[in-house]
């Protein structure tokens, strides 16, 4: 038992990975699909930054403090790659939901397989027009 | 070959009999949909019968999703289980939570923090570390952020010359909604605007400008820059924001700003790589003016951080900056 | 390191030179003008790298360059071999031409106003590429993959229609979940290292693997990594996007994706391989098992689908997945010489694939703008240079030699030669099939795209009243069978074909005109435009000497790989 209660923050973050990923797989709303791309990179987050953590430490904000030592301060580099990692996923997010902006003004649906389907039609058609 | 060269005397019924599968592949047509044309069905024709083509058992599209789904969805649960289980017993591996003795804590974050204020200048250490040590990755971070504002613009900017994003039905929506807006204005909403964004925007500021001495920085308060923004042009209608955030302006500080902070970077990386002193002064550590570059690296990544929020805020309700 | 010769800054001057271009394009706004600016960056590139390449190889050495004021564990690092360089020049030769080639394409099919926003994307796909082949820390790994797939991405989707917006979003969603994996794997790394240097990682990882009871987190970690850029590089299982993405997109945009997108993750794999995990590694915890694998059912099935295809750049694009099939299995070979081999097939395909894609994309442009075999049939007579550059694209694809897919192969079956006798007969029989399927889909393309127009037994609806129109293109096809099939006849007709398509192609505007005018309608010309400009003929030309170069002359290319290799 003590094995899972060292490691709850890293078993909470792989489970939420677990759950983005399945959300991602399962889901054929579009909407839903970004939410659990969103989850998973939470998760990742999560994982990076109770690395960070160290019993008894704090944040590495030195104020008044000119002669810091490494016993004082927690390591720094998760909250840099975490930081790095948000910009990261706002920018992705902000894409694939303007993405699917384009995609329900043209097809007014959310389900991804409605919207293969619909524009596996739309080319049929287009073709027919061709070569009648 | 043969075969093929007769079937020019012969009748179209006579050609299609001999569509052999490798005359097929030559034209490379497509799969014929017929059962192929057997002797007995020729005989059938030319005994004066009618050939009744065998109706194959339509399966659409949808149908063939739902099958595809109920073999997929579970499989999907079963293999993403198994791979939760898989990371929760790597978990087990990993060194316990808070733990002083990690691997992590070695050389690197040690000289971060013991030397990041000799080094930089900035007591922020996270601030020294993304915007000095580690100044690479936060120049592609801002050029992922510029990617994808760039790449929203190519979706959902509109044009004036017609192309395939205007749908007129939908202006005329959004213009009457706008003129509604104008003429009802919602006076909670407008009012509390007018009192907050001003502070909201002032503290974003206050955010940018500490970076380096105080947790926050360029990315956290150009969002919260951008927010003011947003709440702006929500209160008071999108032709105010205008007057003073167009699409030229916001061309201009996006740009502008990751050229400079590219240009920065760029001098501080060659005089790195070619062990040159930049010449810069770190300043007193505390101090607003201090820590070289990594102030004016601040306000860059604030102006763009901060553009680029209010500019995604734009381009998806109106189509344009 | 204080006498540090100064074109060792060429990396870093090239990735930022690229950066500043594509933060620079706004203010132009014109699509002209950014791509004579485009293309003036990538011939600097180009340049630089070359130069580099050179150098590095003459004098056997390879450097590390310092992002900054701080060295290795601290700082960001750059970090450069011949076989870095070697990649980089080869990328931007091949982004360089697939644009000129494409771009009739580009101002055809991409809003006006939003050119330059394409031509941008392209520069910031460069960077990224550059980037991700001379990184040495996995973090700036991560940071650059996702810039290149979003400027991948709005390459995809800057031609603006319904089909290309699907295709994108398909593509996004496989290509973030790639990059989750790779994210979660990289966590996981750092949780139990506390590295993210390339170097720093791999003494910690043998010091682990020495212990055997890290052998499982060290597995998965390693297998997630990998796996995420499989998923990205469209290795078998996770394919499915990409014919979607390729099929759709316009010609430049297709030939790069496949040239040179997928082929930068496998090159930040295969330096994985070497910098971080060590081969030795892998193969004791069977990753490299399973690559192989997926690289052999690749192979097979990519050539499976692409036979089912019956539009010309949705087959190219499943034709790419067999491909990377065999740069995978290649990998999995667990042997110098099959690096070797899969690092030679990724040049290969890289001058290769693109030159298909923009050939298929010049007689498209010539049949009503439609990509269907159907539509297709004698359009190489219409535009006689792609026809030519499709034919030799093909049959250096299925292997013949004096083309750039022959070396490729024969390293393939050397590779084979070196390996277990487990994987041996799998690889050669492997090879044989794909190379037979190969040659099932792109002749019969090869001889419809060449024969006369209205033939019998094309069966599409309106042939039937033309008869006495067909006899004169019969015998013609007939040959066209008999030499494809004597196999190195083909080469010599194909040959004298091109030799007569070059000195043509000035006047095929007119004789398409000419031979456009007695067709039913189905190839109305658009704008009366053929789409064969001069830098399209360049641009094929370029190629096609390109492919004859390195099928003939691939002695000193395998060595300066084999020296890149030794030295990553």
């Amino acid at each position: 038992m003590g094995l899972f209660t060292d490691h709850y923050y890293e078993i909470a973050a792989v489970v939420l990975f677990g759950i983005g990923f399945m959300g991602l797989l399962l889901h054929n709303n579009l909407i839903k699909k970004i939410v659990g791309l969103n989850i998973m990179d939470t998760a990742v987050y999560l994982l990076l930054a109770q690395r960070g953590m160290v019993f008894g430490r704090v944040a590495p904000i030195l104020g008044d403090n000119l002669t810091p030592s490494a016993e004082q301060y927690i390591n720094p580099i998760p909250a840099g790659l975490v930081l790095t990692g948000i910009v990261v996923s706002v920018s992705v997010s902000a894409f694939s939901l303007a993405l699917t902006h384009r995609l329900y003004k043209k097809y007014h649906t959310l389900n991804l397989d409605e919207i293969l389907l619909k524009s596996k039609k739309e080319k049929e058609n287009k073709e027919k027009a061709v070569t009648h | 070959m043969s075969e093929k060269h007769e079937s020019h005397e012969t009748s179209e019924t006579e050609y299609k009999g001999s569509k052999n599968p490798f005359v097929a592949w030559v034209n490379a047509d497509p799969t014929p949909e017929e059962a192929p044309w057997t002797e007995e069905k020729l005989e059938a024709l030319r005994a004066g019968e009618t050939y009744v083509r065998e109706e194959k058992p339509v399966i659409t599209e949808e149908e063939r999703a739902r099958r595809f789904n109920k073999v997929y969805k579970p499989l999907a649960v079963v293999l993403c289980c198994a791979f939760i289980a898989l990371l929760v017993f790597v978990c087990l591996y990993t060194p316990p939570f808070g733990a002083t003795d990690v691997p992590t804590n070695n050389e690197v974050s040690f000289k971060y923090i013991e030397d990041g204020l000799a080094d930089t200048g900035a007591t922020n250490v996270v601030a020294g570390m993304i915007l000095d040590y580690r100044a690479f990755d936060t120049l592609g971070e801002s050029s992922v952020l510029f990617t994808a504002v760039m790449s929203v613009m190519i979706l959902l900017r509109k044009d004036r010359d017609g192309s395939l994003v205007n749908d007129p039905a939908e202006d005329a929506a959004l213009a009457k909604e706008e003129k509604i807006s104008v003429q009802h204005r919602d006076v909670i909403l407008r009012t509390m605007a007018g009192i907050i964004s001003p502070f909201v925007i002032l503290f974003g500021i206050y955010v940018v400008l500490n970076g380096h001495i105080s947790p926050g920085g360029g990315f956290s308060g150009g969002a919260i820059i951008g927010a003011g923004l947003i709440l702006i042009s929500q209160g008071f209608g999108s032709a105010k924001t205008k007057k003073f955030f167009n699409f030229k302006v916001f061309t201009i500080i996006t740009s502008c700003s990751l050229l400079s902070y590219a240009a920065l970077k760029c001098y501080s990386f060659y005089t790195g790589s070619h062990h040159i002193e930049t010449g810069i002064p770190h300043g007193i550590p505390g101090a607003i003016l201090s820590s070289g570059f990594i102030l004016p690296l601040n306000i860059f990544v604030g102006l763009i951080v901060a553009c680029t929020m209010f500019g995604f805020y734009s381009l998806f309700t109106k189509g344009e900056i | 390191m204080h006498d540090m010769p100064f074109i060792y800054n060429f990396p870093f001057f090239s990735i930022l030179l690229t950066l500043i271009g594509g933060m620079s394009m706004p203010f132009f706004r014109n699509g002209r003008v950014a791509q004579k600016i485009n293309m003036g960056i990538i011939i600097a590139v180009g340049v630089m790298n070359f130069i580099l390449f050179c150098n590095l190889v003459s004098t056997g050495e390879h450097f590390t360059y310092m992002m900054g004021h701080f060295p290795a564990p601290w700082g960001n690092e750059i970090r450069g071999g011949p076989f870095e360089a070697l990649m980089a020049t080869v990328f931007a030769f091949v982004m360089g031409f697939a644009i000129l080639g494409g771009v009739f394409n580009i101002y055809e099919d991409v809003p006006k106003k939003k050119q330059y926003l394409y031509f941008l994307m392209m520069n910031l796909l460069l960077s990224s590429m550059i980037a991700l082949i001379y990184t040495n820390d996995m973090f700036t790994a991560y940071v650059f993959i996702e810039i290149n797939t979003l400027a991948a991405c709005a390459i995809v989707m800057s031609k603006d229609s319904g089909e290309t917006i699907v295709a994108t979003i398909r593509y996004l969603i496989m290509s973030l979940l790639g990059s989750g994996l790779f994210l979660m794997g990289l966590a996981l790394l750092y949780n139990i290292t506390g590295h993210l240097l390339m170097e720093s990682l791999q003494p910690v990882i043998l010091q682990m693997a020495e212990s055997e009871q890290y052998y499982l987190p060290l597995t998965v970690v390693f297998a997630v990594t990998t796996l995420g850029l499989c998923v990205k590089s469209a290795l078998y299982p996770f394919h499915s996007w990409l014919p979607g993405a390729h099929g759709s997109a316009t010609s430049s945009s297709s030939a790069i994706l496949s040239g040179l997108v997928l082929k930068g993750y496998i090159i930040l794999l295969m330096k994985m391989m070497y910098r971080v995990y060590t081969p030795e590694l892998l193969a004791k915890l069977h990753i490299t098992d399973a690559i192989f694998v997926l690289g052999i059912i690749g192979m097979i099935m990519g050539s499976i689908h692409a036979l089912r295809e019956r539009h010309i750049k949705r087959m190219t694009a499943y034709s790419s997945v067999a491909q990377i099939g065999y740069i995978f299995m290649g990998i999995g070979l667990n042997s110098e010489v099959g690096m070797m081999a899969a690092s030679f097939h990724i040049l290969s395909h890289a001058i290769t694939k693109p030159m298909l894609f923009l050939a298929a994309g010049g007689l498209a442009n010539v049949s009503g703008h439609s990509y269907e075999f159907k539509d297709l049939k004698g359009a190489a007579h219409r535009n006689k240079i792609a026809g030519v550059a499709f034919v030799i694209g093909a049959l250096s694809m299925i292997g013949i030699p004096l083309f750039a897919g022959f070396p490729s192969k024969l390293f393939f079956s050397t590779g084979a030669l070196h390996s277990d006798y487990f994987r041996m007969p799998l690889v050669l029989i492997a090879l044989a099939v794909s190379t037979a399927l190969n040659a099932l889909y792109y002749l019969p393309v090869c001889i419809n795209i060449w024969r006369m127009k209205d033939e019998p037994g094309h069966g599409h609806g309106h042939g039937s009243d033309d008869h006495s129109a067909s006899h004169g293109g019969e015998p013609e096809a007939v040959h066209a069978v008999h030499a494809e099939a004597l196999g190195h006849g083909s080469i010599s007709h194909a040959v004298s074909h091109g030799a007569a398509a070059v000195a043509d192609a000035g006047h095929a505007d007119s004789g398409g005109h000419e031979l456009l005018h007695d067709t039913d309608g189905a190839h109305e010309m658009h704008h009366g435009k053929t789409g064969i400009t001069p830098a399209f003929v360049v641009s094929m030309v370029v190629f096609i000497a390109s492919n004859f170069g390195l099928g003939i002359f691939y002695g000193p290319v395998m060595d300066a790989i084999r020296k890149g290799l030794e030295l990553l």
